[in-house]
């Protein structure tokens, strides 16, 4: 992996603001929170960057910020000109469509143009393992061969700077082994990849630095395996103190 | 004002592949979901045609000399544009997985509604047409206007479309509203009257809805064999048109707002 030191995403302070919606009504007032609380870091051209925390800590806020889904309340995202796409694995699905045409369609999404789209055809069917199956409406695959679909179309994009969030566990081990393949392949193609998971293996395996999120605020940025190591360890922390808790008031 | 109009233009461009791909799959998952497809494109308003045909011409007898085209053009124009309305209003919310996913313009989901409006609305009009024509009630003289008139149409889909669109997240109780006012426009854009039918006072509050002025427009070029009227063409126009601007500003400020509120 060739790390150069250009940068290739630059965030800055950024904080974002979540509310429940003015018309919605709700116990107790509308709830605000900072998902994100001046988070900063940089990613460097090639770069493999991982975001750790738990459920809630704003890593899908994050990523959504870097690819400029939302704009942060707060603080700047700075590309230099490279082109972010979240990758997501059922974009735009059309129930009774064929794989097909669902292929053509996720591929205009993703911002290729029609002839590419169409030419993704037979590497997706061949990647996917759906032979027959490619000819006939989605609605009738099973979850496993829809997330193969999705993930067979999503690895062709060719946004500048990735952003996965744990799209590694799709389908059977046998797939799995396939979607790393293609993902350590997308990695080495030179492309900044910004992975975002709760589990620290993962982010251990294919990360070079890392970022760990709680509650919107950054504890810790670091290289991934000492970021991998302070947050199992907090986390097994935290579960011996509710356990000791649990104990003491039995 | 000159650069708006340059960057509209620009996104419109840029994006417009993706937005008739969008709506022909859209098209192609509604027929494969049914047995019978497209027919019931065509089946659907002939039998909305017919059933209103029965009620005031057959029950009613309102039939005056060439009531049922009189009746058929304004019914098919009003569906038409009453649809397009509705089904705009909510894309945003029905196209919320996408744009949590991908960074597009949002006013694309209302454009392709418009899209898929419009090819229904032909769906619907060649067999209406070809109806009229075989009972001889569509004169052929001025029907080189046609495709102004539904061109002003589009236009005014187009614009009402993206203002509601764009307001609809922040306000959805603003959808049921949108109900009301379409079954109100129903029976204030001179589908079951003409316009000389409204007493004279009243006659001007009629005129200022570019719907009625549209179901006009239409009955003057095929019914009427004669030219429409400019000032009604240009008003359906400018009305759009203004709509449009407006659309696309409120779209552009708060483009990225929508994944935010709509959940």
């Amino acid at each position: 992996m060739t790390v150069t030191d250009q940068k290739s995403m630059i965030i800055k302070d950024v904080s974002v603001l979540l509310k429940t919606p003015f018309f919605m009504k709700s116990k107790g007032g509308r709830m605000a929170h900072w998902a994100l609380k001046d988070v900063s870091f940089s990613v460097e051209k090639g770069q493999v960057f991982g975001v750790i925390g738990r459920n809630g800590s704003g890593k899908s806020t994050l990523l959504r910020t870097l690819a400029r889904i939302i704009t942060p309340d707060k603080g700047k995202v700075l590309t230099y000109g490279c082109k972010p796409q979240l990758l997501s694995i059922n974009v735009g699905f059309r129930p009774h469509l064929s794989g097909r045409d669902n292929t053509t369609l996720m591929g205009l999404y993703y911002g290729l143009s029609y002839k590419e789209a169409v030419g993704l055809h037979d590497s997706v069917q061949e990647f996917a393992e759906l032979k027959d199956w490619y000819d006939q409406p989605i609605s009738t695959y099973s979850s496993g061969m829809k997330s193969r679909l999705g993930f067979a179309v999503a690895i062709q994009t060719q946004a500048d700077i990735i952003l996965l969030d744990e799209i590694l566990s799709v389908g059977d081990i046998t797939f799995k082994e396939k979607a790393a393949n293609s993902m350590k392949q997308l990695i080495a193609s030179n492309k900044t990849v910004v992975l975002v998971s709760n589990n620290p293996d993962t982010i251990k395996q294919h990360c070079s630095q890392a970022l760990w999120l709680d509650n919107g605020h950054m504890m810790m940025i670091d290289t991934a395996s000492n970021v991998a190591k302070a947050y199992t360890t907090h986390l097994d922390k935290e579960r011996h103190t509710t356990t000791t808790k649990k104990a003491a008031s039995a | 004002m000159s650069a708006q109009i340059k960057h509209y233009y620009a996104l419109l461009k840029h994006y417009a592949p993706l937005t008739w791909h969008s709506a022909r799959m859209t098209m192609k998952n509604e027929m494969m979901g049914t047995m019978g497809g497209f027919i019931w494109w065509v089946l659907d308003p002939l039998f909305y045609c017919m059933l209103y045909y029965f009620v005031f011409d057959v029950i009613l007898d309102r039939g005056t000399d060439n009531f049922i085209t009189f009746l058929l053009l304004g019914l098919v124009i009003f569906r038409w544009i009453s649809i397009a309305l509705v089904q705009s209003a909510t894309s945003i919310i029905q196209k919320k997985q996408i744009m949590r996913q991908i960074d597009v313009p949002k006013m694309i989901f209302p454009i392709e509604v418009c899209f898929i409006q419009l090819v229904k609305f032909f769906a619907a009009f060649a067999p209406v047409l070809g109806l009229l024509i075989l009972i001889d009630g569509i004169t052929f003289s001025a029907i080189y206007y046609l495709p102004i008139v539904l061109f002003a149409g589009f236009v005014l889909t187009v614009g009402c479309a993206l203002v509601l669109s764009a307001i609809i997240p922040f306000l959805p109780d603003l959808s049921n509203v949108l109900k009301m006012v379409v079954q109100a426009l129903r029976y204030v854009s001179v589908i079951f009257f003409s316009l000389e039918q409204v007493p004279e006072k009243y006659r001007l509050l009629i005129e200022a809805n570019p719907l009625a002025l549209l179901i006009i427009s239409t009955r003057d070029v095929l019914m009427y064999g004669t030219a429409p009227s400019t000032i009604y063409l240009s008003y359906i126009l400018a009305f759009g048109v203004l709509l449009s601007f407006v659309g696309f500003v409120l779209h552009k400020k708060l483009n990225r707002v929508y994944p935010r509120y709509v959940i």
